[in-house]
């Protein structure tokens, strides 16, 4: 302090600079861990239930709450909600929002995109889940899922490549549950028959080619509608042909006599275009057809573009591998493999703001295109540039907390930050030397309250009133201490006052602050009660304050004329260089135009 | 003048150290986080992201730590981070 009692220069740059301290302690208190938190216990909780949804496609909602319910809990968190994404009907990932409770409680949402993939045993042809059918039917349904198998003689084995003849017509029986004897070739099949006449073959009977000699070479599965399904020869596939044109030459049954099987129109449609009946049959039970005519002609196209890999047509049919392999699934049962890639993918925003009950969700952590949390930067350094590169980084880091997280996470920072840019500034109107400075300071103070009272109380009118806690319940409180100590002594000012206009002035900030106090205090009890955590200061309080920053702004202006003065010559100056910026033009148009004509009345005329 | 001095630089490496501070704290939440997705995800940790910070896996657990380039008493030496990935 100097002579007159008041503080240096230097002390008064001490003051901002702990002032500066103290911003960024607030922020570093403020950035708590909960936003990452939570956001960590989001995604790991979206994770979990997509990886239990990978598993099985058709797993319980209740299921996947439960594990995304532990997987957030493992990281601090709660599951809020859980929604199971569909894509075209078929299930493709989960989205959850988590909380984690605290003070303010933060929300996070994490979206998991699921890519299924199915893998077909090893050691055995096309898995069919025959969906209950038995007997007749379940033989032929079984047979024409291997449509498309190319023939190998011998073969018996997925590892061999292919199916022979009776190669099929045993794994058919195999697969629906009427396992032959042995590894029965063609003419074993004939002998182990009971013949039966070409008019009265049922679906599931055996036709052959060669019985004159009682050993015949091919065998194929008469499936109905005058249709064979067979391994015919080297260079083909697996296949239907007329029974007309096949040179069948008898006909056998290994099945108990039954009626007539009734003959599907899904069956039929796949049997028209020459596809495998079981993934026809699932994609019209999964919804992913609706025409079994349509759906069986577009997979025929895509099986010939696609002669080698069931999967592969499918996934170019439907567009997507990961509906093929829930196809495959749907079609094959438990013998196809089930697995899915999970990967966490960026919420869409609306999906973000259409959430919860209103409670702010943060944005989730900065993140590069595809979902991924955005590279981290280098390990930390020690040289100078280092440290500013540190500095630097921490700056940016906390405005991208901050710009992302809005009122979420940041906003124990932000709350920080303004309360202790409010104090800083009443600190310097009460430590500033020059008593107009001091005056400028409180001005800008006290505007400042203007503005948030007025920008609250359209939140505070619409919620009920404006919600305190934390930081701003603290601010509140010591705001109430202040502003009683302050309405004292601008009263004292004011009855001491000797110029007319301070005392207008100092009595118009006595009042101005007894108002915002008062509206400080309409929160109630639980505003200066030490154990409460949260208070709500009523719309009318609110209003108060308003009124009451608004009066005291007021009062600076009445003790500070020539700041009004100021301020107006500025605004009129800042108008003119408008006006005079806009007319530019024109004006230089009408200069060049005079010089131009000035220019022509010089020219001497010879005549 | 001397007593003004000696509180500016203190406020001032305050200041620095809590700026050192946050950002370890900053980095270690973001590696965690990337850790623990790519964990989860069942993809490979790349190199870039070990060397960003120290990742030790304890089970299900992910503990990242990120040191502290100056270390002064009654300070964390470094800032560290754990993260669960699902089971």
């Amino acid at each position: 302090m100097n002579e007159r009692g008041q503080i240096s220069v230097p002390a008064c740059a001490l003051v901002l600079l702990l002032v500066l301290a103290g911003f960024l302690i607030g922020i570093m208190g403020g950035i708590d861990s909960a936003g990452a938190n939570a956001q960590r216990a989001a995604d790991m909780a979206a994770l979990a239930a997509g990886q239990r949804l990978s598993g099985d496609p058709a797993a319980a909602a209740a299921d996947l709450r439960v594990a995304a319910d532990d997987a957030a809990r493992d990281n601090g968190g709660r599951l809020v909600s859980l929604t199971q994404l569909t894509e075209d009907g078929l299930p493709s990932g989960v989205e959850v929002s988590v909380a984690v409770d605290g003070e303010r409680p933060v929300r996070a949402s994490a979206r998991a995109w699921v890519e299924f993939a199915a893998a077909e045993p090893e050691g055995s042809f096309r898995p069919v889940d025959l969906h209950g059918l038995a007997g007749r039917a379940a033989v032929v349904a079984a047979a024409a899922a291997q449509v498309g198998w190319p023939y190998v003689w011998g073969g018996e084995s997925r590892a061999e490549g292919g199916f022979d003849c009776s190669g099929l017509v045993d794994h058919a029986f195999a697969a629906a549950g009427a396992s032959l004897p042995g590894r029965p070739t063609a003419a074993d099949l004939w002998r182990m028959g009971r013949p039966v006449a070409a008019a009265a073959l049922q679906p599931g009977d055996l036709v052959f080619v060669g019985t004159g000699g009682g050993a015949p070479h091919h065998v194929g599965i008469y499936v109905g509608d005058g249709t064979v399904l067979s391994a015919p020869h080297t260079g083909a596939r697996v296949g239907y042909s007329p029974l007309a044109y096949g040179g069948w030459d008898g006909y056998a049954s290994l099945l108990p006599a039954a009626p007539a099987a009734l003959d599907d129109p899904v069956s039929a449609a796949a049997r028209r275009s020459g596809v495998p009946g079981h993934v026809l049959a699932a994609e019209l039970r999964m919804g992913l057809a609706s025409d079994p005519d349509a759906a069986a002609a577009a997979l025929a196209r895509a099986q010939a573009a696609h002669p080698d890999s069931l999967a592969e047509a499918l996934a170019a049919q439907l567009g997507s591998a990961s509906a093929a392999a829930l196809v495959l699934r749907d079609g094959g049962g438990a013998g196809v493999g089930l697995s899915g890639a999970v990967r966490l993918v960026p919420v869409p925003h609306a999906a973000r703001d259409a959430e919860g009950d209103g409670e702010p969700l943060p944005a989730p952590l900065a993140r590069a295109p595809g979902g991924r949390p955005a590279a981290t930067s280098g390990p930390a350094g020690s040289s100078w540039s280092d440290d500013l590169g540190t500095a630097l980084d921490a700056g940016g880091h906390t405005a991208e907390q901050l710009g992302e997280r809005g009122r979420a996470v940041p906003l124990q920072a932000a709350a920080a930050l303004q309360h202790l840019s409010r104090f800083g500034l009443t600190a310097l109107g009460g430590l500033l030397p020059d008593p107009d400075w001091r005056d400028a300071v409180n001005l800008v103070g006290s505007i400042w309250d203007t503005y948030s009272a007025v920008r609250d109380l359209t939140a505070a009118a619409a919620a009920g009133g404006l919600g305190l806690s934390g930081v701003g319940l603290w601010a509140a409180r010591l705001s109430v201490l202040g502003g009683a100590l302050s309405t004292g002594l601008f009263a004292a000012q004011a009855y001491s006052a000797r110029r007319s206009r301070d005392r207008v002035g100092y009595g118009l900030m006595a009042v101005g602050s007894a108002a915002a106090t008062a509206g400080l205090m309409t929160a109630g009890g639980s505003l200066m009660a030490m154990g409460a955590t949260t208070s709500v200061v009523p719309p009318v309080g609110v209003t108060l304050i308003a009124v009451g920053a608004g009066i005291c702004v007021t009062g600076y202006l009445v003790r500070h004329p020539e700041w009004c003065r100021s301020a107006a010559r500025i605004g009129a100056t800042a108008l003119d260089v408008a006006w005079r910026a806009q007319t530019a033009p024109v004006r230089a148009v009408a200069t060049v135009v005079d010089v131009a004509r000035s220019l022509a009345g010089s020219i001497p005329t010879p005549w | 003048m001397i007593g003004c001095a000696v509180l500016l630089a203190l406020a001032t490496v305050a200041v620095l150290e809590g700026l050192t501070i946050v950002r370890a704290r900053i980095t270690a939440e973001r590696v965690a986080d990337q850790a623990a997705v790519l964990v989860g995800e069942g993809r490979p940790l790349p190199a870039s992201l070990r060397g960003a910070a120290r990742i030790e896996r304890r089970g299900d657990r992910i503990v990242v730590t990120v040191p502290l380039p100056v270390r002064l008493p009654a300070l964390p030496a470094a800032a560290v981070v754990t993260a669960t990935v699902p089971r």
